[in-house]
């Protein structure tokens, strides 16, 4: 591919996809430095391997895939798991969420990473399961059936906090949360 | 009243249905945007500036119009320089350098790690990679040619402690803990971003007072000031003070550990367009002296199974 050719592909690709992959790298970084450090890694990554990039809609999984790698790189330390892990149960929640939406983050933030980031891939981002499987670098049947165990611990977690919230309404103890993490620990590619 | 349905919920908190999504997710890409253009091949004549914390506040635009304002700014300087127009900025010289490195580290390298606090050797290490297989070796002369660890085919070695220039071997690199930042697939890609990814960008685009002179062997050695932030990065809090590390993993320490104090840093860049060597220095408590030392990026010889091997039994038993 010639150079002006090269870089018409990138500038079409970032324009595609910055925003998805900015908001990928924001979502797993612990902090809004690391995700602007791993954004300009992802797509110094993709110019440099231009030739690599799949074409179509593939590109969009082949950035995910390097985005994961980037930002797992990036978050080697348990310190950075942990700001990672306090971050999305404290910082993404904006004055103006709803109560629902409330609800929401702290269930997720019961959950394991993996869990996290498969119901961000499908549920926000739309992927398929095809899809999913090659951000993952697993095989689709794999990438399912951590779509199904985390949308069942995803739905456990939200009914335990309305449980709590209830509780908490009714002055009973509430539950303990963090009870789902210890399950849900699977190796990171 | 709350819906119970959780996936419904879950997809109604879609943060891309914010108004302010955009904006927000936006504005953490234009680092991208602007070390991307500066990779616009030569053809096109225009180069751009390396990344700037005042980029940071511009609004959000596309690619196209932040090469286009950073081109003029660079016309500008360039024109207005009494270098002339044609002279490539430190800083661009710099980033060329990284961008070069990284190219070139990707199959393989050496790094030689020195720090030194007070004129004494603190911390000393030469790690190589060749494709998957990894070298990690500790400087201390009491331990000369004895490794920390070892990869080589997929195996992992470490020094065994009770037989001179003898091995141990520890077996799979898949028995290290993931994620634990110290499994050989952790240490490569470590390598990859503080030989020539993000570290070495931030280093060299936050580099100010630059000036420019040049060794006996070629090299051209660029010398200025750099937030220490920009070298050492913060990883998380212990006994309530921030921690921060140096590149290659060592926490930094006296004016190193604060990330507004400026340091002073050195980068040098071989004949062949690579960066050599960078070597920063500061001062509080102590006197520090960091180096890194880079040679024979994309061309350092594959790695051999070492000799001597004893089985891991302790290893054996785990299995």
């Amino acid at each position: 591919m010639s150079g002006e050719a090269s870089r018409a592909r990138f500038q079409s690709l970032f324009e595609a996809y910055r925003l998805d992959i900015a908001s990928y790298c924001n979502w797993r970084s612990s902090s809004v430095a690391d995700a602007e450090d791993a954004v300009a890694e992802v797509f110094l990554v993709a110019w440099r391997k231009i030739d690599l990039v799949p074409p179509g809609d593939a590109a969009r999984a082949w950035l995910y895939a390097t985005a994961r790698r980037v930002t797992a790189n990036a978050r080697r330390s348990l310190h950075r798991r942990d700001a990672l892990a306090n971050r999305i149960s404290q910082e993404r929640q904006p004055d103006d969420v709803s109560a629902e939406e409330t609800v929401v983050h702290e269930a997720l933030a019961m959950l394991g990473e993996l869990d996290r980031e498969v119901l961000f891939l499908v549920e926000w981002e739309g992927f398929r399961p095809a899809e999913l499987a090659e951000v993952l670098e697993c095989q689709e049947v794999t990438a399912r059936g951590r779509l199904h165990r985390a949308r069942l611990r995803f739905r456990d977690a939200f009914e335990a906090v309305l449980g709590e919230q209830a509780n908490s309404a009714a002055g009973r103890p509430g539950m303990t949360p963090g009870r789902f993490t210890s399950t849900t620990r699977e190796a990171e590619a | 009243m709350i819906p119970t349905d959780s996936l419904d919920a879950l997809r109604r908190a879609n943060p891309r249905h914010k108004p302010e999504f955009a904006e927000r997710t936006g504005d953490l890409t234009r680092k991208a945007a602007i070390l991307t253009s500066l990779e616009t091949p030569q053809t096109t004549g225009t180069r751009a500036r390396p990344a700037n914390p005042a980029f940071r506040r511009w609004p959000a635009v596309g690619i196209p119009a932040v090469a286009t304002v950073v081109a003029l700014v660079v016309a500008f300087l360039a024109v207005g320089s009494p270098v002339g127009p044609l002279a490539v900025s430190p800083a661009e010289a710099m980033q060329q350098a990284v961008i070069a490195s990284a190219q070139a580290a990707d199959s393989s390298g050496t790094v030689v790690l020195e720090i030194s606090e007070d004129g004494e050797l603190w911390v000393g290490r030469t790690l190589r990679w060749n494709g998957t297989d990894l070298s990690i070796a500790g400087n201390d002369p009491s331990r000369v040619g004895r490794g920390d660890l070892l990869v080589v085919d997929g195996i992992m070695y470490g020094p065994d402690p009770e037989v001179t220039d003898g091995w141990i071997e520890m077996g799979s690199p898949d028995s290290v803990d993931p994620d634990s930042g110290t499994t050989p697939g952790e240490y490569l890609a470590a390598i990859g971003e503080d030989v020539g990814g993000a570290t070495m960008q931030r280093i060299t685009g936050e580099m100010t007072d630059v000036t420019t002179s040049q060794s006996a062997d070629g090299s051209t050695i660029y010398t200025g000031k750099v937030p220490a932030g920009a070298l050492a990065r913060e990883t998380g809090v212990k006994e309530g003070e921030t921690l921060r590390v140096l590149p290659f993993g060592n926490v930094a320490h006296d004016d190193a550990a604060n990330p507004n104090a400026l340091i002073d840093i050195s980068i040098s860049v071989t004949p062949g367009g690579t960066i050599g060597e960078i070597h920063a220095t500061w001062g509080g408590d102590s006197s520090w002296s960091y180096r890194l030392t880079y040679s024979d990026l994309g061309s350092t010889a594959p790695l051999e199974k070492p000799t001597n091997v004893q089985p891991c039994p302790r290893c054996s038993l785990t299995e």
